[in-house]
């Protein structure tokens, strides 16, 4: 009884909850109406971390897929979307890892780019940075998606859910399933490496930036 | 690599707003004394600023339709089916281990309908709402899935395709037959690999769907490779004209229970569609006629004014270079010399019309020499095109009204010389039934004077009278045709028949006018391909149709 009555506490407080809620008790309608009022928000998470549309939209299918066939599993818990985001979170960074391991697009061999994808920095090492008044705003957009994806995709997560989903540290760590200091750390980790491939589109007073000699890597986990 | 101290993790942490009142204030501390710490925070700040240029991307309309679709199968197909859970969770792209499949230049021969934005607009996702779902599983079918990357190859072609029979329904329709499609798009045969995406639709469907479409597509890959290249645009039609459907109506259209009943609302619904895409004062007209029968009339006039636009088009398309490249010279069989006098030769015997004559007058009544089977305005139209060629070189012009005409009006071989010809009343043969008492004011006063059409009419109203028809109405044996007739049956028709054509053409001797039918019909065959002379149109006929038939010829 008492999870039936955190079930309407909970229920009061978030309309999400309320209406999966009707999902798990198989009202399609309420399935229909959750997609509605989500899929907005879940593209755009999707799109921010694996960059393409298509792909983006078989992810968040997916997770509203998923969020139906486990809907009689669903227990609610502290807010809905952190639920949802939960599954979004654990899709996503299977599918960038599977990515990794199978690239579509074989590089050939004396391929400039075979070393890697090109990074914003080789744009500040390579010439000299366009004022950002006069970068373009789509080229500037590509030059921020590289620095995005430039970030290991736990870095980018915490980015996006902090930037666009404007989640806090809290929030952050239940869906990523870490503590809150890591989560603290990662997003400070990130958002160093994004000021660093940024530097050259950046507008701050003092010496022109220097970078570092090499690429960075820093794929090992963040949390503690 | 990047900065890592504590004091970064502090700063970031203190942008987020999320360090509590001693620590906010410690950092404020440090920034208010320390330039580096300031403009270190100012970095911070602005390069996330930075993320606001991404790009914000918006699911697709149909997005949401096209998820919830996906749960239909966990709906249709019980769980007690052979393979209860794939439908009801198909597996994930990322985690799904599909190895990319690899498609032999070989089993390309049909695109993969690149063109076709079915994935992009998400049918992939609604062919798990497909009606096929509601097949009964196929017990202990053993899979062919060595052959499944052809299948999936062209799966996009099929999502909206039963089996063979509903191509073939769809083909005899007008509404994606091949005649108008384009021609086949040289380099389409190097598509992509079957997507993953493909692959996952595919095991998501039943068995029995599956064994189904593996069907279709072999049934499809085993026609001559002409055929398969006359169905291909009919299935890609169809297949674009689902894709541009509202999500409603395709999903609709999927789930009808039966091949018959999905091509008949596809047949309803093309219809609509056309009548909608009228230009607005036609439908304004069609509105205000009340009578179904004139609304009918209305609609079946604007259909074959569609219809010869769209003939033209299509035959201009496939001779452009003809017309207008920069080679441009007279195509076939202008191109041969004395071919052009031939043509005019056929015209002046069959047409009964001289082209040398000025264009008749609007109110003149006998400006047509008597005889002539063309009427005025099909008479301007040949002329026109006539002096159009011989005047400005737009001889394919010419060619596609001679030869529109001669489907128009066959002829039929004349009696020999001194025989009488039956076109009127007065020259209807003696032996013609005595019961055969039509009034000759009941006769068509169009064909009365035309050969064959008169005799023609003669021989319908016998077999409508239920009376035999007379033999005399028609030479109906070699012996009966004029020479160059004769000659061409008897050596060289006659010779290359195979024994049954030859004995099916035996037994219809003295039947009129169902021999010279016959004769011109096997003359006709690609395999003999031969003209008629004096009667048909001089040259192949399979020129002719390449040239300037409408459409390709179906096998």
């Amino acid at each position: 009884m008492a999870t039936g009555q955190t079930s309407a506490l909970m229920a009061l407080r978030d309309p999400d909850i309320r209406l999966m809620l009707r999902v798990r008790a198989d009202d399609r309608e309420a399935f229909a109406e959750l997609v509605e009022r989500y899929q907005h928000r879940l593209v755009g998470v999707m799109h921010h971390l694996v960059g393409r549309r298509d792909e983006a939209e078989d992810l968040a299918q997916e997770v509203f897929l998923r969020v139906y066939r486990n809907r009689h599993k669903y227990t609610p818990q502290a807010k809905f979307a952190t639920w949802l985001f939960t599954i979004a979170n654990n899709l996503a960074l299977n599918s960038i890892r599977d990515r990794k391991r199978r690239p579509t697009v074989p590089f050939e061999a004396g391929d400039p780019a075979a070393s890697g994808p090109l990074l914003a920095h080789d744009y500040g090492v390579n010439r000299d940075p366009p004022p950002p008044h006069k970068v373009q705003q789509d080229e500037l957009a590509a030059v921020v998606r590289r620095a995005l994806d430039d970030l290991n995709e736990r870095q980018r997560m915490a980015v996006v859910l902090n930037k666009f989903e404007d989640m806090n540290y809290a929030e952050i760590a239940e869906v990523m399933e870490l503590t809150t200091k890591a989560v603290k750390s990662l997003l400070s980790r990130a958002r160093a490496k994004l000021r660093e491939s940024l530097q050259a589109y950046i507008d701050v007073d003092g010496p022109p930036p220097t970078y570092p000699a090499g690429p960075a890597d820093d794929d090992s986990p963040d949390e503690e | 690599m990047p900065p890592t101290d504590p004091g970064d993790d502090e700063l970031t942490a203190y942008l987020d707003g999320e360090l509590d009142g001693a620590a906010a204030r410690a950092v404020e501390a440090k920034l208010a004394n320390d330039l580096t710490a300031r403009r270190q925070a100012e970095g911070l700040k602005k390069a996330f600023d930075l993320l606001d240029y991404l790009p914000k991307a918006e699911p697709s309309p149909d997005f949401a339709t096209r998820t919830i679709t996906r749960l239909q199968p966990a709906v249709v197909v019980p769980p007690a089916a052979a393979e209860p859970a794939v439908a009801a969770t198909p597996t994930t792209p990322s985690a799904s281990a599909v190895a990319p499949l690899v498609v032999p230049q070989s089993a390309r021969r049909w695109p993969h309908a690149a063109a076709v934005a079915w994935l992009a607009a998400g049918v992939v996702a609604l062919g798990h709402g497909y009606a096929g779902h509601r097949l009964a599983p196929a017990s202990g079918a053993a899979e062919d899935q060595a052959n499944d990357y052809r299948v999936l190859a062209h799966l996009p072609l099929y999502l909206g395709v039963e089996d063979f029979d509903y191509v073939k329904a769809l083909d005899a329709t007008e509404l994606f037959g091949a005649e108008y499609a384009a021609p086949p798009r040289a380099g389409t045969d190097g598509d992509a690999a079957p997507t993953e995406r493909l692959s996952e639709l595919f095991r998501g469907y039943p068995v029995a769907r599956r064994q189904q479409l593996r069907k279709l597509d072999g049934d499809l890959h085993d026609l001559p490779a002409a055929e398969q290249d006359r169905l291909r645009p009919v299935l890609e039609n169809y297949a674009l004209w689902l894709d541009r459907l509202p999500d409603a109506e395709r999903r609709e259209l999927l789930a009808t229970p039966t091949p018959a009943a999905r091509l008949e609302a596809v047949t309803q619904l093309y219809q609509r569609q056309w009548r909608d895409d009228l230009p607005q004062p036609q439908r304004a007209k069609l509105a205000a006629t009340v009578s179904a029968t004139e609304k009918a009339e209305l609609v079946g006039a604007w259909k074959a004014a569609e219809k010869a636009r769209r003939d033209e088009w299509h035959v201009a398309r496939r001779q452009w270079p003809t017309l207008f490249g920069r080679d441009r010279q007279a195509p076939w069989p202008f191109s041969e010399p004395g071919f052009a006098k031939q043509v005019d030769d056929y015209v002046k015997a069959v047409f009964k019309v001289d082209l040398a004559l000025p264009l008749p007058k609007i109110d003149g009544k006998s400006e047509l020499p008597g005889g002539a089977r063309l009427n005025r305005a099909e008479f301007v139209y040949l002329k026109s095109a006539h002096d159009s060629a011989t005047k400005e070189g737009n001889w394919f012009v010419y060619g596609v009204a001679v030869h529109r005409l001669s489907q128009q009006h066959p002829y039929l071989p004349e009696p020999l010389p001194g025989r009488p010809v039956v076109t009127t009343v007065a020259t209807l043969p003696a032996d013609l039934p005595p019961r055969f008492k039509l009034p000759p004011k009941s006769f068509d006063t169009a064909t009365r004077g035309k050969w064959p059409d008169f005799a023609l009419e003669v021989a319908r109203k016998c077999v409508a009278e239920r009376l035999p028809v007379p033999e005399s109405l028609g030479p109906c044996r070699p012996a009966d045709f004029a020479e160059p007739v004769r000659d061409f049956v008897t050596k060289v028709l006659v010779p290359r028949l195979t024994e049954a054509e030859r004995d099916g053409l035996k037994k219809l001797e003295g039947k009129w006018p169902e021999y010279p039918q016959l004769v011109l019909s096997l003359a006709k065959l690609p395999k003999y391909d031969f003209a008629v002379p004096t009667v048909t149109l001089p040259g192949a006929p399979s020129l002719w149709a390449k040239y300037y038939g409408f459409a390709p010829a179906k096998e």
